[in-house]
Parts: C-alpha cells; sequence; structure tokens
C-alpha cells in the first residue's frame, strides 16, 4: 500500500507558544485516520501545515511524494480537504460553488459535478444560495467540493459537525467506499469521538501539540496491553477479597476487571471456589471515548 | 489562470455592491442632467419687486438734504432707478446689459444734478437714452462706444510724450482692443447680452489683452514658467473664441467646461465629454470597493482556504484577482460612458452626437476636430493610470491589512490628501520633492494635446515612470506579503 501522506516531526511555534511539537503523522492508501484531540490541541494546526495553509518551523510533510512547501502544486493537486468550517461562498448557489471550483482543475466536468451532488444527497437544494443551507447541507456541500476532483488523499476537519445522525452513517457509509472502493486515503480530526469509532481503522491522538498514540482502532481500546473483561455474578459482595487484582464494582451484580486473556481461567475458578454463581464473562466494550479520556487525562486545555 | 480570472470575476458579479453603486451612479446622472436642463431655463428677471421696495425703504431713511448723506442717497436712487428700468427688460435681453454699463453715463449724473439747473439737461439725456432702449438700436450704443474709444485712440497718438513712463504701444494695447470687439459686434450682428456669444466676445477680449500684455512683457524680459502657462492658456481660449465666431456657431452651443479643457461642443457632446470628471467618482468607487475586499473579504469569511488548497501557486492566484479588478475597472469606464451617453442623448436629443469634439492642439496652435469616440478614448487613457493606481492601492491595502474597511476608506481619503500634496507640489518651493509623490503624476490629461504640465522640471515620461514605479512597488509587495500570509484559526 503506498503512503499517500507522511508528516515528519512538525513543529509549529506561533509567538513563544510551542502548539506543535515533532508531530508524525502518516496515512496510507485505503485508511481512514482519526485524529483526535481536545480542544486546542493542535488538530487545525496540523492540517493547516499539512495543507500549506501555514508555515512549517521545521519538520516535512509529503504528499503523494512531493514535499507541500517546495512542490505545492503538485502535492496538493490530488488533495480534497474541508478546514474548519466548510466556509463556502454564501451569496452564490450550491452549484454554482461547486462549477467554481469544477474550473480549477482539469478532469472535472459537469457530470462530475452531478456525481458528486447525487453521492451527498443535495439534488433538491443544489441551485439555493448556500446562504439558506442548514449548517448540516453546508457541510455535504464541503464534501461535495473536497472530492469533486477525485483525490487520493481527503482531509476533513470535523466533518460531522452540524449532520443529523442520519447525515453521519451517510457520510460514514460514504467515506467507507471511497476508502475501499477508490482506495483514498482519509485523515478526520474530529471531537466526536463515539462516531470517529465507526468510521476509522486507526486513530492518533494530540494532546498539547504531542502525538500521544498511534495505533489501530482496537490497540487504542486497550490500556497497558490489557483488554478489560465484564463479569456478571449472584452477588458481588466481598469479591475485592477473593481477587488481588484490581477491580471495579459496578454494580451488585456486575463487576469490571483489567486482565490478560490467560488470567481469566485462574480468576473464574478463584470465584467459584468461593461459591459465586458466575452468568457472564465477557470482553467489555469500551468506548473510544473512554480510551481517549483514560490517555489524555480529561479534557483539558492548557 | 483564465480559469481563475473567470473565478474572480463571478464572484464579483454575484456579489450586489456593485449593482447597488450602479444604481446610485444612474440616480445621480439623472438628477445632474435633470438639474442642470432646470437652472439653465429658470433664469429669470434679476431685480424682483423685494429689491425695489428695499431701496424705497432707504431712502425714505435719508435726508438728501443733508450734505453728509448726499452721496449715499445719490447712489442708492441711481440703483433704484437702474433697478426700475431694469424691471422693463429681461435677464437675457441687450438692454438690460446696457442699461447696467450706462447708468453711471445717463442715470447717476440726473440724480446728482436734482434740484439744481443742470437736471433738465439730465432728464433730457436720461430719456433719450431710455427711448432708445425702447427703440431697440443696440447699433447706436455701439457705434457711440466705438467713437469713444477712437477718441481715446486719437488722444494716445497725439501724445509726445508719456508722462507715467508707459510706452505708447502699452497705452494703446486696450482701446485697440475694445475697438476690434466693437467693429466685431456691428460686424457679425451680435448685440449687447448674457448669451453665449456675448461670453466668446468677452473671453475674445480678455485673452487678447493678456497675449498683448505677455508680449510686451517678452520685450524687456523672458517669462517665468508661470506665465509662459498663463500666456499659452490665453492663446488657448482666443484660439476657440476665433473658431466660435468664425463658424458662427449658435447659442444651443456650449463652452464645456471651458475653464480647465477648453472643449466646445453641443450640450450631448459636452455631457458626455465630461463623464470622467463628472462621473469619476463613482468609478473611482467601484474599483475602490471591488479591489479592496476582493483578498480581505476572503480571508475574514474564511473562504480564502477554500481557494489557497487548489494546485495553484498563491502568486498566480493574487495576480488573477488583479486582473480581475483591472477588468472591473474597464467595466466601469464602459457603463459610465455608455450611462452619460443615454441620458445625454434623452434630455438633448440623440442627434447631438453626430457633432464632433473640439479641441485645441497647444502646438500647432489651433483648434482641432475629432470625434467624439476619439476623444472620449484619448481622455479616458490619460486618466486610466490614476483609476489603477488607486485601485492597486486598495488592493493592496487589502492584502496587507485584511481589512476591507480601512482597504476601501484609506484610498478614498488619499484621493482626498491628493488634493492638497499637489497644491504643495506645485506651488511650494519646500516642498518640491513631493513633484516625486505619484498624485502629482498620475493624472496624464494635463499632458494632452501638447498643453504644458502645471510645473515645469515635469514631463510625460516623467509621470509615466513615477506611476509605473509606484505600481511595481505596490503589486510586489502584495505578492511578498501575501505568498506569506499565514491562515490564522478562527
Amino acid at each position: 500500500m503506498e503512503t499517500v501522506l507522511e508528516c515528519k516531526n512538525l513543529n509549529k511555534k506561533i509567538g513563544k507558544k510551542d502548539i506543535l511539537n515533532n508531530v508524525s503523522l502518516e496515512v496510507k492508501e485505503g485508511d481512514i485516520l482519526g485524529f483526535i484531540g481536545p480542544n486546542g490541541a493542535g488538530k487545525t494546526t496540523t492540517i493547516k501545515l499539512i495543507l500549506g495553509l501555514q508555515k512549517i518551523n521545521s519538520g516535512e510533510v509529503k504528499i503523494n511524494g512531493y514535499d507541500i512547501e517546495k512542490q505545492f502544486e503538485k502535492a496538493i493537486e490530488r488533495v480534497g480537504t474541508i478546514v474548519e468550517n466548510p466556509d463556502l461562498y454564501l451569496y452564490m448557489s450550491g452549484l454554482e460553488n461547486l462549477k467554481i471550483i469544477a474550473r480549477l482543475y482539469k478532469n472535472v466536468d459537469e457530470k462530475r459535478i452531478e456525481e458528486v451532488i447525487k453521492l451527498v444527497g443535495l439534488e433538491n437544494r443544489i441551485k439555493d444560495k448556500v446562504s439558506k443551507y442548514s449548517l448540516g447541507m453546508r457541510q455535504r456541500l464541503g464534501i461535495a467540493q473536497a472530492i469533486l476532483h477525485k483525490p487520493n488523499l481527503l482531509i476533513l476537519d470535523e466533518p460531522t459537525n452540524g449532520l443529523d445522525p442520519e447525515g453521519i452513517k451517510q457520510l460514514r457509509d460514504l467515506l467507507t467506499k471511497l476508502a475501499k472502493e477508490e482506495n483514498m486515503g482519509i485523515l478526520i480530526s474530529s471531537h466526536n469521538l463515539a462516531e470517529l469509532e465507526s468510521f476509522c481503522n486507526k486513530i492518533s491522538i494530540i494532546q498539547n501539540g504531542k502525538i500521544i498514540e498511534t495505533s489501530s482502532l482496537e490497540d487504542a481500546k486497550r490500556v497497558k496491553g490489557k483488554i478489560i473483561y465484564e463479569i456478571e455474578l449472584d452477588s458481588t459482595d466481598g469479591v475485592d477479597k477473593i481477587i488481588e487484582n484490581e477491580i471495579n464494582i459496578i454494580d451488585s451484580h456486575i463487576i469490571k476487571i483489567n486482565l490478560t486473556k490467560e488470567e481469566i481461567p485462574e480468576i473464574v475458578s478463584k470465584l467459584v471456589n468461593e461459591n459465586k454463581k458466575i452468568y457472564k464473562v465477557c470482553e467489555d466494550t469500551i468506548s473510544l471515548e473512554d480510551a481517549f479520556l483514560k490517555k489524555t487525562g480529561g479534557n483539558v486545555i492548557d | 489562470m483564465i480559469n481563475l480570472v473567470k473565478n474572480e470575476l463571478t464572484k464579483i458579479f454575484h456579489k450586489k455592491t456593485l449593482y447597488i453603486i450602479l444604481i446610485v451612479a444612474i440616480g445621480f446622472m439623472i438628477l445632474n442632467i435633470v438639474m442642470t436642463k432646470y437652472f439653465e431655463s429658470s433664469v429669470s428677471n434679476y431685480y424682483g419687486q423685494e429689491d425695489l421696495s428695499y431701496y424705497n425703504e432707504v431712502l425714505n431713511q435719508l435726508d438728501k438734504n443733508d450734505p453728509y448723506y448726499k452721496e449715499t442717497y445719490t447712489s442708492i436712487k441711481t440703483q433704484l432707478e437702474t433697478a426700475k428700468l431694469n424691471q422693463k427688460y429681461n435677464y437675457d435681453t441687450w438692454q438690460w446689459k446696457v442699461v447696467n454699463e450706462n447708468s453711471d453715463k445717463y442715470i447717476y449724473p440726473m440724480i446728482e444734478a436734482e434740484g439744481t439747473e443742470k437736471y433738465e439737461k439730465a432728464k433730457k439725456d436720461f430719456d433719450t437714452f431710455a427711448q432708445r432702449l425702447e427703440n431697440g438700436d443696440w447699433k447706436s450704443f455701439v457705434q457711440a462706444e466705438l467713437n469713444d474709444v477712437k477718441n481715446q485712440i486719437e488722444e494716445i497718438e497725439k501724445q509726445e510724450y508719456t508722462a507715467i513712463g508707459i510706452s505708447k504701444d502699452i497705452q494703446l494695447i486696450e482701446p485697440n482692443i475694445r475697438k476690434q470687439v466693437l467693429e466685431m459686434r456691428l460686424e457679425k450682428d451680435i448685440p449687447y447680452g448674457n448669451d453665449n456669444k456675448n461670453f466668446i466676445i468677452e473671453q475674445w477680449e480678455q485673452s487678447k489683452r493678456d497675449i498683448a500684455n505677455y508680449k510686451e512683457t517678452e520685450k524687456t524680459k523672458a517669462l517665468t514658467y508661470e506665465e509662459k502657462i498663463s500666456k499659452q492658456n490665453a492663446e488657448a481660449l482666443l484660439s476657440l473664441c476665433e473658431y466660435h465666431l468664425k463658424n458662427n456657431l449658435d447659442e444651443d452651443i456650449s463652452l464645456a467646461d471651458y475653464n480647465q479643457r477648453w472643449n466646445l461642443a453641443t450640450e450631448a457632446d459636452s455631457s458626455l465629454i465630461n463623464v470622467f470628471t463628472d462621473f469619476g467618482l463613482f468609478i473611482t468607487i467601484a474599483i475602490v470597493v471591488i479591489a479592496g475586499t476582493i483578498i480581505s473579504e476572503e480571508f475574514n469569511k474564511g473562504t480564502i482556504k477554500l481557494l489557497l488548497v487548489r494546485p495553484y501557486k498563491r502568486a498566480k492566484i493574487l495576480i488573477a484577482k488583479f486582473i480581475a479588478c483591472i477588468v472591473v475597472l474597464f467595466l466601469a469606464y464602459i457603463v459610465t460612458v455608455i450611462l452619460q451617453l443615454i441620458m445625454g442623448g434623452i434630455t438633448n436629443g440623440f442627434g447631438n452626437y453626430i457633432g464632433k469634439a473640439m479641441i485645441y492642439n497647444y502646438k500647432t496652435n489651433a483648434v482641432e476636430e475629432i470625434s467624439t469616440i476619439k476623444y472620449l478614448i484619448i481622455s479616458g487613457i490619460a486618466i486610466l493610470p490614476q483609476y489603477i493606481l488607486i485601485m492597486t492601492l486598495a488592493f493592496s491595502f487589502s492584502v496587507i491589512f485584511v481589512n476591507s474597511p480601512l482597504a476601501i476608506a484609506l484610498p478614498l481619503l488619499g484621493m482626498m490628501g491628493a488634493e492638497i500634496i499637489n497644491e504643495l507640489a506645485y506651488h511650494y518651493e519646500k516642498a518640491k520633492f513631493l513633484r516625486f509623490f505619484v498624485t502629482p503624476n498620475w493624472k496624464l490629461d494635463i499632458y494632452l494635446f501638447g498643453k504644458l504640465p502645471e510645473f515645469e522640471p515635469i514631463s510625460l515620461t516623467f509621470s509615466i515612470t513615477i506611476c509605473v514605479i509606484y505600481f511595481v512597488i505596490m503589486i510586489a509587495t502584495s505578492i511578498f506579503i501575501f505568498k506569506r500570509k499565514e491562515i490564522k484559526n478562527i
């Protein structure tokens, strides 16, 4: 698989403040990378450096092998993006907005514009002025302009903002399809973690300008290599005396415990020996959000 | 690149700004034409009943037998009588003019002689005068004036020596010119009055006198540069007047913008010929508003990101935007001319456009006819640098400050300030360095048709060079800054 985006040790200072500190990212063809971090962590700044909208202090960004600062035109040619908000020309219709963008690329014709409009589901309102659109519709139009020229790298900054659950589902389906069928590499930043979970196959977590973790989605849910298991019993009285491991008593029937797979039989036999009735042992469905909060230690801006 | 420009134009023409400015401009054009027409036709009697009652009131308060007030009384009574006589005639008749010019000669003596034995004779003179006015015999007045002038000339020529040190030649200048004017009146059948022909005769006399004076001065010393300009202007005026008199142009011909640009044209033509001076403000505002927002608005609304992530270098994007502004400038030019063409045609008749524009060629010292279209193109090009530079200024500010109101306000204020700077540059020795500033140089129409520029060491080449230098500096700065601009987080 080809690497479409490669960021190496990006550093950015604004005034005396370090905004980014050695940020490295990699997106391969067909990847959907979730870029997560609390507000002010440096997500948007990173994206702006990648797109050449701000100067890089040190480090490099390569898109399809081209350096963004030295070979800007070539590097940016196959990138589609929404940065911050879907800022479109409000005084024009959705169609006119797409048309002027289409003019800037060689390979986009009328047919492609229609195709994209259908893809994002804006057929009925495309001739209305964008100023009359809801935020969700602007988001869809923003996605339309981003994928219009068939990029192989899609960079979306908070694309789920303003979308209703139906819209989010459609976006998820669309992005999954693009990644699979067109082999697009996709970078999504978001703070809506629950949604990212269903989108991505990889995540990078950024905090205070530093990447604190990059891994596959599965790995991200593990805490120190262990998986959390949920055990349902007849009663949780006295279980903390039976098991030495750190346990989390949820209520009178359920406990959660952090284990490797090999430790499970041992724990089960300990409980059975103390006459506890076990109804269920299963892997806990930890949400990405929980994992995220655990790793970043809460949502703190400094 | 062409696509970038097209996009910029699409954006500009989707905004309401230009259309609103256009509508306001049309409104003002209509108003301007209507006002001109209205005021031209609304001149009526100069003296109203209020004036007469005012004079009467003042006279009643004065004791005519008190020697201390004698003179005041006489002069006010003279004014009253003049006004009474004037009431009989309209402002635009020859009588009106004659009454005013001769009130000293006929009315004042009569009032002064009141109660003395001279009164009879003075009254008789006045009555004859009034009778002559009534008879409509203006030629007798011209003849009388002519006789006076001839006597004056004879007297000067008879002089053995000049008492006050002024040579006979100089003394003779004025009476001789006066004589020519009076003869011309008789010959061309031009009665006294306030119409265009009289205006032209007056201008002719004035310029003839000025030129003769400058020629006399030249005999003893070289003319200063300012005197040279005045002389050149006088020559131009003289030529135009002579052209007018020779072709015996009718009254519906007006002298358009006479003191500045020496155009002779029909009314419709003149409204068109002055289009860039009268409506330059609208062109300026339109282009400043467009150029002042073209960058900053995109930054403020965040849409600049949409543009900068396309496969074009920033310099190209900026230049495309600038080209779009130039296109708007040309459209503004064309729209203004067309609008004025229609307005002028509606109010003055489209037939007037067949006529040609007259220009004065300073080099050959002659009046030439050129087609109105050609004139418009020439004068349009001559003032183009000013518009381009003011637009570039707005454009640069838009890039540098990323603040639309500032980028619009500063160039417009600059336009105002330019007047003061130019005034200093032209007339104040210590501010001579200001001649290297752009504003005294950006209006090339001052050089049109061989005219001497306002101050000495400046030439057309100099002005063009200055304009180009300022232009390059502004564009280069804009590109430099735009290329390094960080797109801040909103």
